[in-house]
This record gives structure tokens, C-alpha cells and sequence, in this order.
């Protein structure tokens, strides 16, 4: 007790509490432009946190991280345009409520689902980190193998129109993600010779130029017939309906919270595929699947809870064993190394109080998100008054500057355009968009799987069965793409009969 | 039909490259792995959308425009559009952020016809303040230019 009591002293100064809003602040306005991340947030205060206690170091990145993740959906539900691939997932839900006059409603469910996430999380993080942890680390190639082939067929099922063409979206992320240096045997592979593309296909220009640039593109052509102007807050609320939402969804939103907890706490994986895996197991579980993607409020709640139950997961291998669970808890043990904290088990014994003012600074971001995001989406909404014909080039401007941001070279805008170019064309023949960018997130991660398996089982497909987690999770996909083509083959057969 | 063909076309493409990656010492697996993958998995894909369609009787559709491509300057002002953004990679670096910007901007909102009184002041602003909140807030190094560098 007398650490707790020492923690929030050290958590409730005046210097701290400003640091905690100033950073909210950053976190919001970093997050809400297309292709400025929540790892850039964080990677952008390290120098500003060399000048600070521990405390309102941590304090400063785990209030801006959360922050960012959630101002992701705002460009998604306003424009289209996902600040991140986690909000990826949920997108054309978002984005579709914003067409129906509900994006109040909409980023609101964003925005207090997130909240509660990130609580569910913390909770989690004070209370089973060894537990889950000691699980986490159990995880093996075979286990992450099935894991991201989980990830990507969700993608795939979620997405509208035919699964055919969810799978050539995924196949063009697919091969997106071969190119570079970064494979098994080290090798360029379609770099022609570009040493830019050496490292790869940067998934934030990918991003924007799949999302935005193509939306930009098509308001172009239809510049004659633009869009009917947006109702906006038909009789909704952005706190007033998400009551409404918790008491119909509560089911949902646990679920979301502790599956976002539970895949935040593996190494590597994160709040990308616990967002796609929370939107689909939501799909599936539903008893209105056939309003998902139509502007249904269900998904977006499991899968905003999750993100950023997510993001506090990620916390437990890194503050448990300092195993970073994603780029940003990688960012924050480098800094926490820098003020002389070694995370592990000993900082349980060593710094208890330092840990306890982690957890309460978690609580702590996660209830200030709730007015500072009031206030983002209040001001955010004024977007939806500006006529399309003067937005859409201010909004090719922030796509070409956070393209070029990403490495500071030209080269994020080349990719841009391209991606913008592919994403118009995979829009005109109905192919799903989100997809591609899954397959782009997660294909270094299936690649290196994949291979470490075979080279460990010497070529026997059996072992990706032999571990209990890895047949669990196999079994499960595998069902997943066969249910589906047995329920089709039954109802042939009975038509026929 | 035709994205089957597309896809066909595509896994062949990629497994002939394919031969050109090499594996891991004295293992089966390597760079070539994943590509040939992608491949086998694209011509599977690709083979079932051809047989669907012919055993649906979708026979290979005419090459058709879309229905934006019939309005009157639709097409140039894609081409525009896309023709400003090869601009600003090609003189950003040379003339530096703000004046392309501005140009970007502004001949967009002409595109899209705002009227050029408007759009010239609405773009010096939205320039303004992006090269404000990018380069001096987040300290991205926007291309500068050598006259307007009392922005930076």
C-alpha cells in the first residue's frame, strides 16, 4: 500500500499532470493526419523526454501513444482516409455511419470503446502480467505462423463483395511485401535496382496512397456529380448514444478487450491484427452480420475496444520481461534503459513504485482521452462543411507531406502515387482495399514465420500441428475457409435434390 | 474472365522471377520461397475465376469505359491531377516546398472549379500552415526555398 500511496505522488504533481495533457494534445493532433503514426509520436518526444524525470517520461509516450491510436479514426470516419491499419479494419463502417449523417455517433463509439479498451488492458497489465507473459512467450514460430494467416483471412472474410476478390487484394499486399532486402536469404528482390526500394514498400505511403489518394482521384472525376452533402448529427450524441451502445454490446465490448489484451501481449503482433481479428470475430458472432460494412456500429465498438486494449497489452512482455510487444514499447525500453531502468522482473522489485506510477498513468491517459477526444471530434467535424472540391487538394497536400515525412525522401511520395493509382483501379473493379494493406503489414511476419517453421520441422507440414496452441489456432483457420465451402456445397446439394 | 486471365498472367510472371532468388545455405527454403507461394496460390486463384466464368457462360467482356470517363473532362483532369503530383516530386527539390505547394494546390482547386480568386488565397494558407505544423512543429525536412526560408 505505501508504494501505491508513493506512486501517486509521484504520478499527481502539477509538472506531470501538464506533461499528461500536452502530450494528449500531440498524441490527438499526430494522430488525426493521414500517415503520421502513433510511433512517430512517440519517436518524435524521445529527445524532448532526455530532460525528464522517468515518470512524466513515460507519462508523456503512453498518453500521446494512446491518444494517436484513437485520433487514427478520424480521418477514417470523416474522409475515408485510416490514420492507422488498425483502423483499417473498421474503416468503411466508419465511414459509411459519416454518410448516414452518424459520424458523431460513429467517432464517438471510437472514441469511448477505445477508452475502455485501454482500461481493460491496464487492469489486465496490473493484475495477470506474469500470467500472460509466461503464455506470450510460449508462443512459437508455428503458433505466429497460424496467428497472421488467422489475421489475413479475417481480412479477407470482413471485406465486402466476393471472397474471390478479397484474395487478390491480400495477394497484391502480398507480393507488395517481397519487395526489399529483408527476406531469409538477404537477396534484393524486385528492387530493379532502386536502392530506396532496398528496404522495402513503406506501409504509410502504401497506405495513404491506397485510401486517400485514390478517394482524392475519384472526387476528381466525379467533380461534376460530387457527393450529396453530409447530414450531419442526426439526433445523435457523441457520448449519449455510446450508453445506449455499451448496455446492446457488452458482450462485444469485453470480448474485443480481452482479445485485444491477449494479442497485444504477444511479441510482434499488436493492435493491427487484434483490430482485424476483433471486426471479424465480431462479423461472425453477430446477429446482424448482413449490416456489417453498411455502417454498423457493432464491429466498430468490439474492434475499437481491442486496438487499444492492444496497445496496453503490448506493455506486458516489455515491462515483464523487456521484450518489446511492438515499435513503440521498443522506443519506450530504449528510453527507459537511457534513465537507468532495466525492464524485467527486477524492476518489480527494484522500481515497484515506478511501476505502479506506469499503471496509474495508463488509467490516467485513458480517462483523459474522453474530453480531449470530445473536443477533437467536435472541431474535426467542422471537415464535413468544407465543400469536397476545396478539401480534396488540401488533403492531397497532407498526403504527399506524411508520405515524405515517413523517410524524409521523395521516394515515400513516388510510392504514394502509385499505391493511389492502384487503389482507383482496384476501387473501379470492386476489389477490396483493406486487404492489400493487411497483406502489406503482415507479410514480412508470414514470410519469417513460414520459413523459420519449415527449417525447424525439415519440411513437414505436421509440426505446424504438433504444438497444442499452434493446432488450436491451425484448426480454427482452417475451419474458418472451410465452413463456409461446406454450407455452399450442402445448399447445392439440396437445391439439386 | 479477365482478372482470372490478369491473375494467371501474373503467377507465371512471378515464378519465372522467382528462379532468379536463391535459398538459404544447404536448406530448401529462401528468398524464393514466398514469391513461388504467391505464385502457385495466385494461379490457383486464377484458374478457378476462368473455369467459374466459363462454366457460368460469362464469356470475356468488351473492353468498356466507366461511367466518369463519359463526362466531358473527366479524364484530364485525372491526368492533371496525377500529372501535379509527378510535378511536385520532380521540382519540390529544386524550387523547394511552399511554391510548388502553393502551384499543387492551386491548380487542383481550378481542376475542380473553384473559382481561381478563391483557390489562390485558400492555398497560400493551407500551404502556410502545413509547412508551419510539418517542418517547424515535427521538424520534417520539407525542401526549402531559398528565398522563403524565414518560414523555417
Amino acid at each position: 500500500m505505501p508504494v501505491i500511496i508513493e506512486a501517486l505522488g509521484l504520478v499527481f504533481q502539477p509538472y506531470v499532470l501538464i506533461v499528461i495533457i500536452a502530450s494528449a494534445a500531440f498524441g490527438m493532433f499526430v494522430g488525426s493526419i493521414p500517415g503520421l503514426t502513433a510511433t512517430m509520436a512517440t519517436a518524435l518526444l524521445v529527445p524532448i523526454t532526455f530532460f525528464m524525470d522517468p515518470v512524466p517520461a513515460i507519462a508523456a509516450i503512453v498518453t500521446a501513444t494512446g491518444m494517436a491510436i484513437f485520433a487514427g479514426d478520424i480521418p477514417g470516419a470523416l474522409l475515408r482516409m485510416p490514420g492507422t491499419p488498425a483502423s483499417a479494419a473498421y474503416v468503411e463502417d466508419a465511414y459509411a455511419m459519416t454518410r448516414k449523417g452518424r459520424s458523431q455517433e460513429a467517432l464517438g463509439a471510437a472514441l469511448v470503446f477505445s477508452s475502455i479498451g485501454g482500461i481493460f488492458g491496464t487492469i489486465v497489465l496490473m493484475t495477470a502480467s506474469p500470467i500472460l507473459a509466461e503464455v506470450a512467450l510460449k508462443f512459437s514460430s508455428f503458433e505466429y505462423f497460424w496467428l497472421v494467416v488467422l489475421g489475413l483471412s479475417c481480412a479477407i472474410f470482413v471485406s465486402p463483395g466476393a471472397v474471390s476478390k478479397g484474395l487478390i487484394a491480400l495477394l497484391i499486399g502480398l507480393f507488395a511485401a517481397t519487395v526489399g532486402i529483408d527476406n531469409p536469404a538477404g537477396q534484393p528482390r524486385y528492387t530493379f535496382g532502386n536502392v530506396e526500394l532496398l528496404a522495402g514498400v513503406q506501409f504509410i505511403p502504401a497506405m495513404i496512397g491506397l485510401f486517400a489518394v485514390s478517394e482524392v482521384l475519384r472526387a476528381v472525376v466525379n467533380r461534376d456529380s460530387p457527393r450529396p452533402p453530409i447530414p450531419e448529427n442526426l439526433g445523435g450524441g457523441i457520448f449519449r448514444d455510446q450508453w445506449r451502445n455499451l448496455r446492446r454490446y457488452p458482450v462485444q465490448v469485453l470480448r474485443g478487450s480481452a482479445l485485444g489484451t491477449a494479442i497485444g501481449a504477444l511479441p510482434g503482433a499488436g493492435a493491427d491484427i487484434a483490430a482485424w481479428i476483433s471486426y471479424a470475430v465480431s462479423k461472425r458472432f453477430s446477429r446482424e452480420k448482413e449490416k456489417f460494412g453498411t455502417g454498423h456500429v457493432e464491429g466498430l465498438v468490439e474492434a475499437g475496444a481491442s486496438n487499444n486494449a492492444a496497445v496496453s497489452g503490448a506493455w506486458i512482455p516489455a515491462l515483464v520481461f523487456g521484450i518489446p510487444g511492438d515499435s513503440i514499447t521498443a522506443i519506450v525500453i530504449g528510453v527507459l534503459y537511457i534513465k537507468g531502468i532495466n525492464p524485467g522482473p527486477t524492476v518489480f522489485i527494484n522500481d515497484p513504485q515506478l511501476i505502479y506510477a506506469v499503471f496509474i498513468v495508463f488509467l490516467l491517459a485513458n480517462v483523459i482521452m474522453l474530453p480531449l477526444g470530445w473536443i477533437a471530434i467536435k472541431a474535426a467535424g467542422t471537415v464535413l462543411s468544407v465543400p469536397s472540391k476545396v478539401l480534396m487538394p488540401i488533403i492531397l497536400l497532407f498526403c504527399i507531406v506524411g508520405s515524405f515525412a515517413i523517410n524524409n525522401t521523395p521516394f515515400g511520395v513516388v510510392l504514394m502515387l502509385i499505391f493511389g493509382v492502384l487503389g482507383f483501379l482496384m476501387d473501379e473493379n470492386d476489389i477490396p482495399i483493406a486487404p492489400a494493406i493487411l497483406g502489406l503489414v503482415l507479410g514480412p511476419m508470414l514470410e519469417q514465420n513460414f520459413i523459420t517453421s519449415m527449417i525447424k520441422a525439415d519440411g513437414s507440414f505436421l509440426a505446424f500441428f504438433e504444438r497444442p496452441i499452434a493446432a488450436g489456432l491451425g484448426l480454427f483457420t482452417i475451419a474458418i475457409w472451410c465452413i463456409p465451402l461446406i454450407i455452399w456445397a450442402i445448399g447445392r446439394a439440396r437445391r439439386t435434390v | 474472365m479477365f482478372l482470372g486471365l490478369l491473375l494467371v498472367a501474373a503467377a507465371i510472371g512471378i515464378w519465372i522471377s522467382a528462379q532468379s532468388f536463391s535459398r538459404l545455405p544447404n536448406q530448401s527454403y529462401g528468398s524464393e520461397t514466398m514469391p513461388l507461394a504467391l505464385s502457385g496460390v495466385a494461379m490457383l486463384l486464377g484458374v478457378f475465376m476462368i473455369v467459374r466464368s466459363v462454366m457460368t457462360g460469362t464469356a470475356l467482356p468488351r473492353a468498356t469505359l466507366p461511367e466518369w470517363a463519359e463526362t466531358p473532362g473527366a479524364m484530364v483532369a485525372l491526368l492533371v491531377t496525377l500529372a501535379l503530383i509527378v510535378g511536385y516530386i520532380v521540382l519540390s527539390g529544386r524550387i523547394g516546398f511552399v511554391p510548388v505547394a502553393i502551384g499543387l494546390v492551386t491548380i487542383l482547386m481550378l481542376v475542380m472549379q473553384v473559382r481561381w480568386w478563391m483557390a489562390l488565397p485558400l492555398a497560400v494558407v493551407a500551404t502556410i500552415v502545413v509547412q508551419q505544423a510539418f517542418a517547424r512543429l515535427l521538424l520534417v525536412p520539407l525542401p526549402r526555398s531559398g528565398f522563403l526560408s524565414f518560414l523555417w
